[in-house]
């Protein structure tokens, strides 16, 4: 293995002394709002400082880094011109998300039957639930996958009679049982004040590797390497290439983004946590302006990883060639990495993990019982049994993506399997968003927004399947991905306003952006 | 700080020096920012664990909607 016995003491001492934070927060929970969005005290920087450690999820630098190794830089345009459109409306405006918080929800199935009915929010938290757990499943065994090749670890770990047990089972193990232990205990408070150290640790590692690795490299030949393999690609992303991004992508994209801030639960319910609505939006705004320095970072380890190796499989690399591109990275950094900054690079990934397992397994599980139990309880849970619920679901959940990962294969990349989930959910984020500001929006164009979004792309996913068992090219249907999932949500849209308009009956609206301005002001909390 | 002015390939044109600096200069004002977040957030851990001991438990604020008055759009338990 590449890790020396002063790694596994630094990663060990850091663990522990992450876990003995957490065994003491843990007295802190004194009720069901501390236990799920931290008794709505969290603050500007402290939400920051968590929300970052959240959003680099191990699978986020798998990804990354993958984006990295196969296209360099030619994201940075896309994220420039995404800024431009999201930071105004949510950073500045606080467009959506600081109503969300005005309205006290904890999620967003509940301000759906603040809002419009209990059905709904049944409907909508199962499928939320459903699509954001999905998702969830291949998030071990992908990271465990990259942490395998980092360490350099065997294939097979052990022999249990006849079966081979993988490393990677071993490892998503491991994973599985550190994130579920912090969620256990003391839940989101537990969740913001551990990400915040673990971002900490995290972001010390990711900048110590980026500087050992320019200083070995050289940052000319970092660079000239990227624009000799990849050309104009490298940096400039509307090259028209195949398998390259057009404008029905990055439309797609942008829409599906901003559907996402009202309708991807762990976003919401750390927009939850926050003590009043200007500090969601101004969270968002800092962390979006300064936040994309350390994507860029991460990326550059995949164009370290191309400037060393090349863009070919090195000839005797026990990786699958469908997989290379996002074990390129992890085996380049496994050959390069010295001891102590291994130790730390480790935790950092452990932590990555962590942070963002955590803070999304303990919404999903919230929203689970919250969402799909307790509206069909005719006597509400008891504080104790309340928090108890969302921890066996917790469990629950670990043991299925456990289960899930020891059979999981690949049949597509990672980003689009992710973002087909997504979509699903997004349908929630048009009723969310049309609620908060259109007293017309009915419970009908709220059902069929819902609806649409669930449907359309599952019956697209089924015909693709259809078209690839009939053994025809997956790129030659007839639209793209991007392109289905673009006009589910247009289609969403109208009718959601169409059926609004037909509907005579009155609706539950009420003023946020009332309660927005006095909360703002302090006036109510 | 001399190594981060290299040389461009002259046929990838404006972009390939903008998006290297944008780059750049992001890296390090991500580094800036990490500094301030960390120092922000140490005082804001305070002001959590503070309030945390201080508030009164509502124990009906756990996710539930309670029944509505004619009027009243919808509360939750908080």
């Amino acid at each position: 293995m590449n890790v020396a016995s002063i790694d596994w003491t630094i990663l060990g001492v850091l663990f522990l002394a992450l876990l003995a934070m957490a065994v003491w927060i843990n007295g802190k929970c004194r009720s069901v709002a501390d236990y799920l969005v931290s008794g709505r005290k969290v603050r500007v920087w402290l939400g920051m400082g968590a929300g970052i450690a959240g959003e680099i999820g191990l699978v986020t630098i798998v990804g990354t880094c993958e984006q990295g190794y196969m296209r360099g830089f030619g994201f940075v345009l896309i994220a420039i011109m995404s800024m431009m459109i999201m930071v105004p409306l949510f950073g500045v405006f606080g467009f959506g998300i600081e109503r969300f918080r005005a309205s006290k929800a904890m999620s967003v199935p509940q301000y759906i039957e603040m809002r419009y009915d209990k059905r709904l929010r049944i409907m909508s938290g199962f499928f939320n639930s459903f699509a954001g757990v999905l998702q969830m499943c291949v998030f071990p065994i992908i990271g465990a996958g990259f942490l395998r090749v980092l360490i350099g670890a065997p294939e097979v770990a052990f022999m249990l009679g006849d079966v081979a047990v993988r490393s990677d089972w071993v490892i998503m193990g491991i994973l599985l049982t550190c994130a579920c232990i912090f969620t256990f205990l003391g839940g989101y408070i537990t969740l913001i004040v551990t990400n915040f150290f673990q971002m900490i640790i995290i972001m010390v590692s990711l900048y110590w590797l980026g500087f050992e690795l320019i200083r070995k490299i050289g940052v000319q030949e970092l660079w000239s390497s990227l624009e000799t393999n990849h050309g104009l690609s490298a940096v400039y992303p509307f090259t028209g290439e195949a398998g390259g991004y057009n404008v029905i992508w990055f439309a797609w994209m942008i829409l599906m983004s901003i559907l996402l801030q009202f309708s991807y639960g762990p976003y919401l319910q750390k927009y939850a946590a926050m003590d009043r609505p200007k500090t969601v939006s101004l969270s968002y705004l800092v962390g979006s302006l300064f936040g994309s320095g350390r994507t860029f970072v991460i990326i550059g380890f995949g164009v370290a990883a191309l400037a060393m190796m090349g863009p070919t499989q090195p000839p005797g690399v026990e990786v699958s060639d469908t997989v290379w591109s996002s074990m390129a990275t992890p085996y380049f950094l496994a050959q390069h990495v010295g001891p102590v900054l291994m130790g730390l690079l480790l935790a950092s990934l452990l932590f990555a993990d962590i942070s963002t397992t955590d803070q999304y397994i303990l919404s999903w599980s919230t929203s689970i019982v919250n969402d799909c139990i307790c509206p069909f309880k005719k006597k509400p849970f008891s504080p104790r049994a309340h928090i108890m619920a969302v921890r066996l679901t917790i469990i629950i959940l670990c043991v299925l993506f456990f289960l899930f990962g020891l059979i999981y294969t690949p049949t597509m990349p990672i980003w689009e399997f992710l973002w087909s989930c997504a979509t699903v959910i997004c349908g929630t984020g048009i009723a969310m968003l049309f609620g908060m500001y259109w007293k017309r929006a009915s419970i009908a164009g709220a059902y069929a927004s819902v609806l649409t979004c669930l449907i359309v792309p599952l019956t697209d996913l089924a015909a693709r399947q259809v078209w690839q068992a009939r053994g025809h090219d997956s790129n030659e249907y007839f639209w793209l991905p991007q392109t289905s999932a673009f006009t589910t949500f247009i289609t969403a849209i109208v009718l959601m306003i169409v059926l609004s308009l037909m509907s005579s009956k009155p609706t539950k609206y009420w003023d946020l952006g009332k309660i927005v301005k006095e909360m703002n002001k302090g006036q109510t909390s | 700080m001399s190594e981060l002015f290299i040389q461009f390939d002259p046929e990838l044109g404006f972009w390939s020096p903008f998006v290297y600096w944008f780059v750049t200069v992001s890296a390090i004002l991500c580094v800036l920012f990490t500094l301030v977040v960390i120092v922000g957030g140490v005082f804001d851990l305070r002001f959590l664990f503070n309030a945390l001991s201080e508030e009164d438990v509502d124990e009906t604020d756990d996710g539930r909607v309670v029944a509505q008055e004619p009027g009243d759009t919808g509360k939750t338990g908080g």
